[in-house]
């Protein structure tokens, strides 16, 4: 254990911070033997008693706090704080139903297009907004039902609205063009939730992850 | 963790909960130390209780960030005051060492012996205003706030071995500055203990 230097040793003491008996004896031993450290003991001792005296006086003014701007302060802030969570609980759905779609759609690829067609055909014989779809119409512009969803039935009227999604969604593009992006038509079924996918273009990344993922 | 320390700890996630009385709570046990702090570092009482309520706005908006594994929610909070003391320090020119004329400091007291005491009181708060800037932040957290060593070093950002050198050494400048004014009333008690 290191031998603490007297000078330590008077203001601990002065501050009444706790020492041991060996300490104790040697500032005792000091003070007698010298008469500067007496005294700058006393110094010591005497700024404690003004700090103390100073901290005591150092009363907070009654009209200091404004209490009820503080809670109007802290009622506003929790309110935006509130918000703001409610605002990433949004972020965080969207986000989850942006991924489901994304699946969704990988598992429709891996379908056997045949089949695909075929189910589409007997679940959603004529959805108003695709009622023209001709044989002849390329795989990519027929609507095919998503899984998990409640399936196409006549006599609802759906909503179509067109999303971009990045084609690093399908694990088959990734290798053809990362940042690219497929353009679909989603179904959303009157509860809000798309019930059936089309895509509107041809474009090469979607070709080629739908090609690769029909030769798997 | 002392037990008011626990308390402090629970009040703050009950106010991050949007507990209204939480936050009450913790702004009357708090506000105290912050003001005398606040004043310590400045010496104006308005410059005290601005910072005290900037510091309770700031704790509404930045309640999560607080780290017990860092130190307490009292250090925490001290460290809040000390930030908004040296922005307020800083933006007012007032950094550098000095000792201001003015007296709005201390209590009033009417008794005509209280007036010297004041006087006594003023001289020693002048005293500390006068120290470098990190002896002044020492002496008033350890010695106004009344913050342990290692809660100084929370605050402070430091170690605890410089914490104690830097209150050490300020004790000693403040000694040395006061000593012209100590009027031979010196508290002998504890010293004849140690020395005889």
């Amino acid at each position: 254990m290191t031998r603490r230097p007297i000078e330590e040793l008077v203001i601990g003491y002065a501050r009444g911070e706790p020492m041991d008996v060996e300490e104790l004896e040697r500032l005792r031993a000091e003070c007698s033997a010298s008469a500067a450290v007496a005294s700058e003991l006393r110094a010591q001792e005497e700024l404690t008693r003004r700090l103390a005296e100073l901290r005591k006086a150092m009363r907070i003014p009654e009209d200091a706090f404004d209490d009820d701007r503080l809670l109007d302060s802290f009622r506003a802030a929790h309110a935006r704080r509130a918000t703001r969570r409610r605002r990433w609980r949004l972020g965080v759905g969207a986000a989850g139903i942006a991924a489901s779609i994304a699946l969704a759609l990988v598992a429709t690829l891996d379908r056997n297009e045949d089949a695909t067609i075929r189910a589409a055909s007997t679940q959603a014989p004529a959805p108003p907004v695709d009622a023209s779809a001709a044989p002849a119409t390329p795989a990519w512009a027929v609507f095919h039902p998503l899984p998990f969803s409640p399936g196409v039935s006549t006599g609802t009227s759906y909503s179509v609205v067109r999303v971009r999604i990045p084609a690093s969604s399908f694990p088959a593009a990734y290798t053809a063009e990362p940042y690219a992006s497929v353009e679909a038509d989603l179904l959303l079924g009157p509860d809000g939730i798309p019930a059936a996918i089309r895509f509107v273009d041809s474009d090469e990344v979607f070709v080629t992850a739908a090609a690769n993922s029909k030769e798997r | 963790m002392t037990a008011t320390e626990n308390e402090d700890a629970l009040l703050l996630r009950d106010l991050i909960a949007g507990d209204e009385w939480a936050f009450t709570e913790l702004y009357r046990r708090r506000r105290g130390e912050i003001y005398r702090f606040a004043f310590a570092m400045t010496r104006s009482a308005a410059l005290a209780q601005d910072v005290m309520q900037d510091v309770f706005l700031r704790l509404l908006e930045d309640a999560a960030r607080f780290d017990p594994s860092k130190g307490t929610v009292r250090a925490w909070l001290l460290g809040c005051a000390r930030h908004v003391v040296l922005d307020r320090l800083r933006a007012e020119g007032r950094c550098a060492t000095e000792a201001p004329a003015d007296d709005e400091s201390i209590a009033s007291c009417p008794a005509e012996d209280a007036v010297f005491q004041q006087q006594r009181l003023a001289q020693l708060h002048a005293a500390i205003l006068s120290l470098p800037m990190e002896f002044r932040e020492a002496v008033a957290l350890c010695e106004i706030a009344e913050l342990s060593y290692a809660e100084c070093a929370a605050v402070l950002g430091c170690p605890i071995g410089t914490v104690r050198s830097r209150l050490h050494r300020a004790r000693a400048l403040l000694a040395r500055r006061l000593a012209d004014t100590v009027d031979g009333e010196a508290p002998l008690r504890r010293v004849n203990e140690v020395c005889g």
